[in-house]
C-alpha cells in the first residue's frame, strides 16, 4: 500500500536551471541541492539533505485540540507521521488537497513529520551569489525563512558571480525554507 | 553499592519466602486432595503459577540454584496439568523434598544445596511421563460445533476436551449473546453460574455485523448433568444450548483442523536455563536481556509451523496451476490462511512476551537508593511500593530508570526535611515516599509522591524572573499549571545552593526532556508544606490493550478500558441540573454529566443532540465523570502508536492505532477527559497526596 504511494526523487544529471542565492558569499555553509514545490502559485524550495521521501496525498486523521497548522496523523509503515499543512503554517490561503498534492517526509531531530505541499517541481543546485535581502520575510515568518533565491539561466552565469541586475526578473523568485525553523513551534520562551 | 545490593538480595528473600510458605500451604491441600482420589486443576494452576514466579524471581537474581529447582518442579508439575502423569503419592513428595531444600536455600546455605539440589533434579528425572500426545487421537469430528473453535484450542484446553470425551461426559454447546461493552464480566458470570454443573472447554466470539451491539459467544462445555439442569442453573435469555453428538464420519476432516502436534521438532528439555539473548532495542541501555530458554523453543517451534504452512501454500498454488477445480481448492487455502493468522498471532506475542520484565524490581531497586540516600543525610524515610503484577516491554524499564531515580534524589534530598523539622512542622518524622505504578490502557503511568515540604510557586517564579529564564511582563499572565511547569525550566531550582545530588536546577529539565522525548509526558502538583506528586506517563508502545470504541459523529475514538469504570443507562428524569451543569447519580455519588465534543473543543453544527441512552463512566483515580458519545462501539485490543515529539504538547490522546479502516483511532487520555471536564478548583488542588 504506502509503496506505492511514495514516489522516487529524481537527480537529474545537467540541470539547466541552478539556483542562485545570496549570503553564501563563496563559502559552502548552505546546502547545496534543493527540492522545489510549489505553494498558492508560488515557488518553495528545501534542502534536499532533509527529504526523506514524497507521498503522493492520501487522507490524514485529524486530530482535535492540536494546533491549527496540524493537518492530521497518517501511518507511514510503522511510523506515526504528523502532517503540518504548510500553506496554514505560511499563512498562506487554504485549498483542498487533491491529485497534484503531496506531502513530504522530512526528517527533523529524529522524527519524521510530513509537510503537506501544493505540488514538487525538481531538484536544483544553489549557486554562489550576491544576497537579496530576506528580512521583511523574516519579521513576518521567523526563523522558517533561510533565503530568497531566484532561477537563472547558466549560460548567464559567471564564474565568481552573478550581476542580479542583468538576469531578467520574469524568473520566479523561490524561497528557501528553513526545516527546523519551521517546526519550531511560535511560542514564548516558557515552553523551553 | 554493597549496600543496594544486600537491599536488593534482603527483598528478594521476603519475598521469595513468601513464595515457598503458599507453595507449601498448596501442596498439602494438594496431597489431601490426591488421597481422596480427585485431581483440582485450580489448585494445580495455583502451584504452577508460584512456582514459576519463584524461577522468575530467583533468575532476575542470580539465584542459579534455586531458579534451577523451581524450574525442575515446573518440569513435574506441567505434565500433571496437560495429563501426561497421574497424580500419585510418588507425584506429591518430590515437590515437598523440593520445597525443604528451598528453605535450605533461603536460609542461606547455597554451597552445600547446590549438590542436594543436584541430587533432587536426578531423583525427578526418574519419573516417567508419557510422551507428547502425536496429535489428539481422541478429538473426532462433531456435528454443529463451530470448526474454528476445535481449531484454537490450546494444547490445555486440547486434554481437557479429551479427558471429558475419554471419560464418556456429554458435550454441549452453548451460544449466548453478550453486551459488547461488558464482555468480560458477563463471561466470568456464566461461568461462576455453570460451575457447580459443568465445565467451560473453550469459548470463541462469533464474527458480528459492525454496528450490533451485542456479540454472540459460542462455548464449548461438558456436564453430567441434564440439559434442563443446566438450562435452571444458566438462566440466561436468548441462549441456546444443543447437546453434541459425535460423528466419525466427519472424523478426517475436523482432524486435520486441529494443530498437528508431529509438525513440531522434539523439545529438547536439557537446554532449558535462562540464557543471555542479544537484544536490539534502540532506547534500551543494556544491549541484552535475560530470556528464558522455553521461550527461544517456542520460537523456534513457530518458526517451523510457519514454514510447514508456507510449504502447504505452496502446493496448493502448484495444484491450482495444475488445473485442479479452485471452489474445492478454496476451503484449504482458507484453512491455511486461517492457521497462518494463529501462527502469526502466537509468533508476535511470544516476541513481546519474552521482552517483558516486572516493573516492580525497578521501582525496589529505586526505593533502596531512596534509602541509602536518606541514611546519608539522617533522614527517615518509608518507602511504599504499589505496582501488583504489572510486567512491561524492557525498553519502558530502561527509559523510566533515570528519570525516576532524579525524582526520587529531588524528593529525598530537598522535598523530605530532617526528622526535627519535620517535627517542628508538626509531621511524622519519618517521611513517606510513595511510588506507584499502574497501566492504564495505552500508557505505563509511574507516580512519584513525597508528603515533604513542596515547591511553593512564588519562589519558582521569583526565581525564574530572577535568572531571566521568564518575560517578566509575560509572568503575571502564566496560569497555575504553566507556572508549575516553571519547574521544569533548565537551570531553575528553588535551592539556593546547589547540593551534591540535586537542586542544580537541571534536574526535572532532564527528567521532562527525557519523558518527551520518548513520546510520554511529565505532570507536576504541589502543595508548599504537604508535598510534591509527579506523574510521568510513557506510552506502553508494545503492549496491546484492552478498549472500549466509541462513535462521535462520523469519527470512532478509543477509551482504554481501564479507564471505564461502568457503562450507564441514561434516563433523562435522572438528570440534574447544579451550577449550570448537569449531573447523575451513580451507585458511587453523583457524576458530572460531559460530551466528549465540548471536551475535545468539536463544533457541532445545528441542534443540540438529544441525550444518549448510555455515559459512560470514565475514572482516574478518585475522580469520575460520566462521559457523553453518540454510540458504543464494542471492546478491541489495540496497538497504539505514539505521536512523534511534534504533537507532545497534544495532552487529549495519548497515540493511535490502526484498526484498518479508512482513518485512525485516537486513543484518549482519560487523564484529560477528567482534568478537562471537572471544575477548575478540583483539578490541582484534590488529593496531592490523597
Amino acid at each position: 500500500m504506502n509503496e506505492r504511494r511514495s514516489l522516487p526523487i529524481l537527480r537529474p544529471a545537467s540541470d539547466p536551471g541552478a539556483l542562485a542565492l545570496g549570503k553564501n558569499e563563496g563559502k559552502s555553509n548552505l546546502p547545496q541541492e534543493y527540492l522545489t514545490f510549489g505553494l498558492a502559485g508560488e515557488t518553495y524550495a528545501m534542502p534536499l539533505g532533509v527529504i526523506v521521501e514524497v507521498l503522493r496525498w492520501s487522507p490524514v486523521t485529524s486530530i482535535p485540540t492540536a494546533p491549527a497548522d496540524v493537518l492530521g496523523v497518517l501511518r507511514v509503515r510503522t511510523q506515526m507521521v504528523t502532517v503540518l499543512d504548510l500553506r496554514r503554517r505560511l499563512h498562506l490561503a487554504e485549498s483542498a488537497p487533491g491529485a497534484a498534492h503531496r506531502i513530504l517526509l522530512i526528517r527533523q531531530e529524529g522524527e519524521i513529520v510530513g509537510l503537506l505541499v501544493d505540488e514538487v517541481f525538481r531538484i536544483c543546485r544553489l549557486a554562489s551569489a550576491p544576497m537579496e535581502t530576506t528580512s521583511p520575510l523574516r519579521t513576518f515568518l521567523g526563523d522558517a525563512v533561510l533565503g530568497v533565491a531566484r532561477f537563472v539561466d547558466r549560460r548567464k552565469v559567471t564564474h565568481e558571480a552573478v550581476d542580479m541586475r542583468q538576469i531578467a526578473t520574469t524568473e520566479p523568485l523561490v524561497l528557501i525554507l528553513s526545516p527546523q525553523g519551521l517546526l519550531r513551534p511560535a511560542r514564548p520562551a516558557s515552553q523551553g | 553499592m554493597e549496600q543496594a545490593d544486600e537491599e536488593k538480595n534482603k527483598n528478594f528473600f521476603s519475598e521469595e519466602a513468601e513464595i515457598v510458605e503458599a507453595l507449601s500451604r498448596d501442596l498439602l491441600l494438594l496431597e489431601q486432595v490426591q488421597e481422596a482420589g480427585q485431581l483440582d486443576l485450580g489448585l494445580i494452576n495455583e502451584i504452577l503459577r508460584s512456582v514459576h514466579t519463584l524461577k522468575g524471581l530467583a533468575g532476575m537474581f542470580g539465584q542459579r540454584a534455586m531458579a534451577e529447582l523451581a524450574h525442575a518442579l515446573e518440569d513435574l508439575l506441567e505434565p500433571l496439568r496437560l495429563g501426561r502423569l497421574d497424580l500419585g503419592p510418588q507425584i506429591t513428595a518430590p515437590p515437598f523434598e523440593g520445597v525443604a531444600r528451598m528453605h535450605g536455600l533461603l536460609s542461606g546455605g547455597e554451597e552445600g544445596e547446590s549438590m542436594r539440589v543436584a541430587e533432587f533434579k536426578s531423583l525427578l528425572r526418574g519419573i516417567e511421563r508419557r510422551p507428547r500426545p502425536q496429535a489428539d487421537p481422541v478429538v473426532a469430528g462433531f456435528r454443529g460445533v463451530d470448526p474454528q473453535l476445535l481449531s484454537a484450542l490450546t494444547e490445555f484446553e486440547q486434554h481437557r476436551l479429551g479427558t471429558c470425551i475419554e471419560q464418556g461426559i456429554p458435550l454441549y454447546r452453548l451460544r449466548v449473546p453478550l453486551l459488547l461493552a461488558s464482555l468480560d464480566h458477563e463471561l466470568d458470570d456464566l461461568r461462576q453460574r455453570l460451575q457447580p454443573l459443568a465445565e467451560v472447554l473453550t469459548y470463541l466470539p462469533r464474527p458480528r455485523r459492525a454496528e450490533e451491539e451485542e456479540l454472540i459467544v459460542e462455548l464449548l462445555i461438558a456436564s453430567r448433568s441434564p440439559i434442563e439442569a443446566l438450562h435452571a442453573v444458566l438462566a440466561w435469555p436468548r441462549a441456546s444450548l444443543r447437546a453434541i453428538e459425535r460423528d466419525d464420519d466427519e472424523e478426517e476432516r475436523v482432524h486435520t483442523l486441529l494443530p498437528r502436534a508431529e509438525s513440531r521438532p522434539p523439545r529438547r528439555p536439557s537446554s532449558r536455563l535462562p540464557t543471555q539473548v542479544r537484544h536490539a532495542a534502540e532506547e534500551s541501555e543494556n544491549a541484552y536481556i535475560q530470556v528464558e530458554m522455553t521461550q527461544l523453543d517456542a520460537l523456534v517451534d513457530l518458526t517451523s509451523e510457519l514454514s510447514f504452512t508456507r510449504t502447504l501454500l505452496a502446493r496448493l498454488a502448484e495444484r491450482l496451476r495444475e488445473g485442479e477445480d479452485p471452489r474445492a481448492l478454496s476451503t484449504a487455502l482458507e484453512h491455511a490462511g486461517r492457521s497462518l493468522e494463529r501462527q502469526i498471532t502466537a509468533l508476535q506475542e511470544r516476541v513481546l512476551q519474552s521482552r517483558r520484565l516486572p516493573l516492580r524490581t525497578l521501582l525496589k531497586e529505586l526505593a533502596a537508593d531512596a534509602q541509602t540516600l536518606a541514611k546519608a543525610q539522617q533522614k527517615h524515610v518509608q518507602v511504599e511500593i504499589q505496582v501488583g503484577e504489572l510486567v512491561v516491554d524492557v525498553a519502558i524499564v530502561e527509559a523510566l530508570r533515570r528519570p525516576l531515580m532524579q525524582l526520587i534524589r529531588n524528593a529525598v534530598d530537598h522535598g523530605i526535611a530532617s526528622p526535627g523539622e519535620r517535627r517542628m512542622q508538626g509531621k511524622d518524622a519519618t517521611g513517606r515516599l510513595r511510588l506507584r505504578a499502574s497501566q492504564p490502557g495505552g500508557e505505563i503511568v509511574v507516580e512519584v509522591s513525597d508528603d515533604g515540604a513542596g515547591d511553593d510557586e512564588e519562589t519558582l517564579m521569583f526565581r525564574a524572573l530572577e535568572k531571566g529564564l521568564v518575560d517578566p511582563a509575560k509572568g503575571a499572565m502564566l496560569e497555575a499549571q504553566e507556572r508549575r511547569e516553571l519547574a521544569f525550566l533548565p537551570g531553575l531550582s528553588t535551592r539556593s545552593e546547589a547540593d551534591e545530588l540535586s537542586g542544580r536546577g537541571f534536574g526535572m529539565d532532564i527528567v521532562r526532556t527525557r519523558v518527551l522525548a520518548l513520546g510520554g509526558h511529565v505532570e507536576i502538583a504541589s502543595t508548599p508544606g504537604e508535598g510534591t506528586r509527579v506523574v510521568l506517563a510513557l506510552p506502553s508502545r508494545l503492549t496491546p490493550f484492552r478498549a472500549l470504541l466509541l462513535r462521535l459523529g462520523e469519527r470512532h475514538y478509543a477509551l482504554p478500558i481501564s479507564a471505564v469504570e461502568e457503562v450507564l443507562r441514561l434516563r433523562p428524569q435522572e438528570v440534574q441540573r447544579l451550577q449550570g451543569s448537569a449531573w447523575i447519580q451513580a451507585s458511587k455519588g453523583a457524576l458530572p454529566l460531559c460530551r466528549l465534543e465540548s471536551i475535545l473543543g468539536l463544533e457541532r453544527e445545528g441542534e443540540l443532540h438529544a441525550l444518549p441512552p448510555f455515559a459512560v463512566v470514565v475514572r482516574e483515580g478518585e475522580r469520575r465523570i460520566a462521559l457523553l458519545v453518540d454510540s458504543l462501539i464494542g471492546q478491541r485490543d489495540i496497538m497504539a502508536k505514539p505521536f512523534g515529539k511534534s504533537l507532545s504538547e497534544v495532552r487529549a490522546f495519548s497515540g493511535a492505532a490502526d484498526l484498518g479502516e479508512e482513518s485512525l483511532i485516537l486513543v484518549l487520555r482519560a487523564s484529560y477527559l477528567v482534568e478537562m471536564a471537572l471544575p477548575m478548583q478540583e483539578r490541582f488542588h484534590s488529593e496531592v497526596l490523597r
